[in-house]
């Protein structure tokens, strides 16, 4: 029964015969012998089409090749996309928020400006502050100036003609 | 054996159960999926919805606030921008201080308050007590750095919103209006009429939100942030003369008691407006104190019998028509009647007749007899067409909200009696407005033309570059030699008439006063009340400012256009030739 049953066993699953392997196979019924043979055959016919692959194949393989680099590209290219995407979100928000600041100083120190030269004109109300307003009175008027003719630059090169300073030779 | 195929069977039962129930489930996943991603997304029905559910997560209206543009006047004085103000509300059930401390800590912001009364607002209610209004900005982030023993103070909350602010408070209020806190609309003057020029468009504007909650610009709508225009409206005015005109106005007021008062400053050549005030008047950042009387600029929107400042016009209609030249000279009785009605000089009762007098004379003496004189001699229905023309039943055109049109009576009334030309020769028996009449003095000044007044100067960007420019008309009313002439007769009444208290040392000034009687609302005139003032025309070698000033109602004795008036004149005229650098004439 026991011979029998180590019969059964390698039809049922392969990685037992591969186990049993180390043992002697010369006890193996014919049946067995018969298969050996046939896994042979099998594997031979297999290399042989190996060597023939047609050219729809090998086209498909070229396909799959370039399209995973294609695709190494895509996720490459996305990648430095979404990157660049999410440094101008920053950059957005970081300047809006800066705008945003400038124009709040810009108009706080319009309103204090303002508001300190209508303080210092209020000021100028009360009598003893002595500041009174500018009348044309207080005002010198200087009377334009006879307009000049203007000399051409070439006169003005020979006035300023340039005499070389006589040096002592020793000097 | 039959045993272990009814197990199988089962086994594959149970196998085949399992894998139908994946299957199912799959499909359902499948089919939810296909409704939520397909469906929802772009079907019609109910489940649109969803799209707008992630819309709204996702999406930002930000709703940038556009602020009003700001007034700027022709110095690029700032007289109006809209700043950011907070609100300070505290909830007291989120805070992790003690009440006292939070007060004090309160209190050396808002200084005004008191910690006693601080701390009773705190047990007011739990959550949302107002504690301070209209708190500035850096007032706001005092605030928010406050500190108690080193760590922030819960519970403080700061609402911002915005405000019209005007730093020169009631300087130039008469001009530029108030802008209505909550409805954000411009109310008064300028802040009203110029709605278009001053309200930039309101836009909202869609964001999307990152994870982060950063906020996502849209392509399109990008350009909304950087053509945000930083556009002023600029004005004519000139805030130092405005400043010196109100100043002067006031002052003068107070001392003869008057009940309002108003001073124009205009160019002659274009009509810009560079002083224009009218008292009295009111803060607009406080509009809500004052009363609404006030909101409307009476030098533009109330009519008055313009009195002797009108002669100078009648002069010029006169040598329109021919009817009298540089050597006419009339016999002033200094009384008369017309059509049974007495009519006097105003100084019949010191001076009594003044004789026979010329042209210069009879505008330097304000003399009622010579003016009815030289009028009669026009025909009454061909003066009633002069007045016409001057366009008295027009508005001026100026760029201010509330101007009112003058009043000349029917032509069959007018034309019927004498006595209705006579009194209009004076200047009485119809009624225009302060700014007509600087209208039409700056006629006298430039030549004979109407210009349209205007206080808008145009929109600037920083760089200085005008954006828009109103249109102005102009219209020849009087032809340049005859206006020049009635010019030097007018720098008479300065040199030596009535006007004399206007005069600037140096310089020479055109000028005329005015004192009529104030038109009663139920016919006739009221008693004591009159109604003073003075035009002035400078320099009269280059004439380049006209300027009106009214006092109304001035209770104190003795009240003129020459007592009254000219001197709140010559003070303006001191600070515009000095503003303008104006050399003496001589």
């Amino acid at each position: 029964m026991q011979s029998r049953s180590r019969q059964v066993t390698p039809l049922k699953g392969k990685k037992r015969v591969s186990s049993n392997s180390t043992k002697p196979r010369k006890s193996v019924t014919p049946i067995s012998k018969k298969r050996q043979t046939n896994k042979v055959s099998m594997i031979e016919s297999l290399e042989s089409r190996r060597s023939k692959i047609p050219g729809w194949l090998k086209s498909f393989k070229i396909l799959e090749n370039s399209s995973s680099f294609l695709a190494f590209c895509l996720i490459c290219s996305s990648l430095g996309i979404y990157g660049w995407i999410v440094l101008t979100q920053q950059t957005w928000s970081q300047q809006y928020r800066n705008l945003e600041n400038l124009q709040r100083q810009e108009r706080d120190f319009t309103v204090t400006s303002e508001t300190i030269k209508n303080q210092l004109a209020e000021e100028t109300k009360i009598k003893e502050t002595d500041l009174i307003a500018p009348t044309p009175e207080q005002t010198i008027f200087l009377k334009s100036s006879n307009s000049r003719p203007l000399k051409s630059a070439n006169q003005e090169l020979e006035t300023n003609n340039f005499q070389p300073i006589k040096l002592p030779l020793g000097y | 054996m039959p045993k272990q195929i009814a197990n199988e069977n089962k086994v594959k039962l149970r196998l085949l159960l399992v894998w139908l129930i994946l299957i199912l489930g799959m499909f359902g996943l499948i089919s939810r999926l296909y409704k939520l991603q397909v469906i929802g997304v772009i079907g019609k029905n109910e489940q649109h919805e969803l799209a707008e559910e992630a819309l709204k997560q996702r999406q930002y209206n930000l709703n940038p606030y556009i602020p009003r543009r700001p007034i700027i006047d022709r110095y690029n004085n700032t007289l109006a921008l809209d700043r950011i103000v907070n609100t300070l509300y505290v909830h007291p059930i989120q805070f992790k201080h003690q009440k006292l401390e939070i007060a004090q800590a309160l209190q050396t912001v808002l200084t005004e308050q008191k910690i006693d009364e601080l701390l009773k607002k705190f047990d007011l209610k739990n959550t949302g007590v107002m504690i301070e209004d209209n708190l500035s900005e850096s007032e706001a982030n005092q605030i928010r750095s406050l500190r108690i023993n080193k760590t922030p103070i819960d519970g403080l909350d700061l609402v911002n919103k915005y405000a019209r602010f005007y730093p020169q408070e009631n300087t130039v209020s008469d001009v530029i209006g108030y802008v209505q806190l909550d409805s954000r609309k411009g109310q008064a003057g300028l802040e009203s009429s110029q709605e278009k020029l001053l309200a930039r468009d309101p836009k909202v504007i869609q964001l999307i939100r990152d994870g982060k909650g950063n906020l996502i610009p849209l392509s399109n709508q990008q350009e909304i942030f950087w053509n945000f225009d930083d556009l002023k409206l600029q004005l004519t005015i000139a805030l130092p003369l405005q400043r010196a005109a109100r100043d002067a106005l006031q002052e003068q007021m107070k001392e003869v008691d008057a009940l309002r008062g108003a001073v124009i400053v205009m160019d002659v050549h274009d009509g810009s407006i560079l002083a224009m005030v009218s008292e009295p008047s009111y803060d607009p950042n406080n509009y809500s104190q004052f009363d609404i009387s006030l909101f409307k600029n009476w030098a533009i929107s109330d009519l008055y019998e313009p009195g002797s400042t009108f002669k100078p016009i009648n002069i010029a209609l006169a040598f329109e028509a021919g009817v009298i030249d540089d050597n006419t000279s009339i016999i002033d009785t200094g009384k008369t009647m017309v059509d049974g009605w007495p009519i006097l000089n105003h100084d019949f009762g010191e001076k009594g007749a003044h004789g026979n007098i010329n042209l210069g004379q009879i505008l330097q003496y304000s003399s009622n007899i010579g003016m009815i004189k030289i009028i009669e001699r026009i025909k009454p229905s061909t003066y009633y067409e002069q007045l016409k023309k001057l366009g008295l039943e027009q508005i001026t055109g100026i760029d201010l909200p509330g101007e009112v049109a003058g009043k000349l009576k029917d032509k069959n009334v007018f034309t019927r009696a004498n006595i209705e030309s006579a009194t209009a020769s004076f200047g009485q028996g119809f009624s225009v407005t302060p700014l007509k009449i600087l209208q039409l003095q700056a006629a006298i000044a430039n030549g004979g033309k109407l210009v349209t007044p205007h206080v808008v100067k145009g929109l600037i960007d920083p760089k200085g570059k005008y954006h828009w420019q109103p249109e102005l008309k102009t219209k020849q009313v009087f032809a340049p030699k005859i206006a020049h002439k009635v010019l030097k007769l007018m720098e008479t009444v300065v040199t030596e008439g009535s006007g004399q208290s206007a005069q600037v040392e140096g310089y020479r000034i055109a000028g005329k006063t005015g004192t009529a009687q104030k038109a009663s609302p139920r016919g006739g005139y009221l008693p004591n009340a009159k109604i003073t003032s003075f035009v002035a025309i400078v320099p009269v070698d280059n004439p380049r400012y006209a300027m009106i000033v009214v006092v109304d109602e001035p209770k104190k004795p003795y009240s003129f256009g020459s007592t009254v008036a000219a001197p709140i004149a010559q003070k303006v005229l001191n600070s515009l030739l000095f503003q303008e650098k104006i050399p003496p004439s001589n």
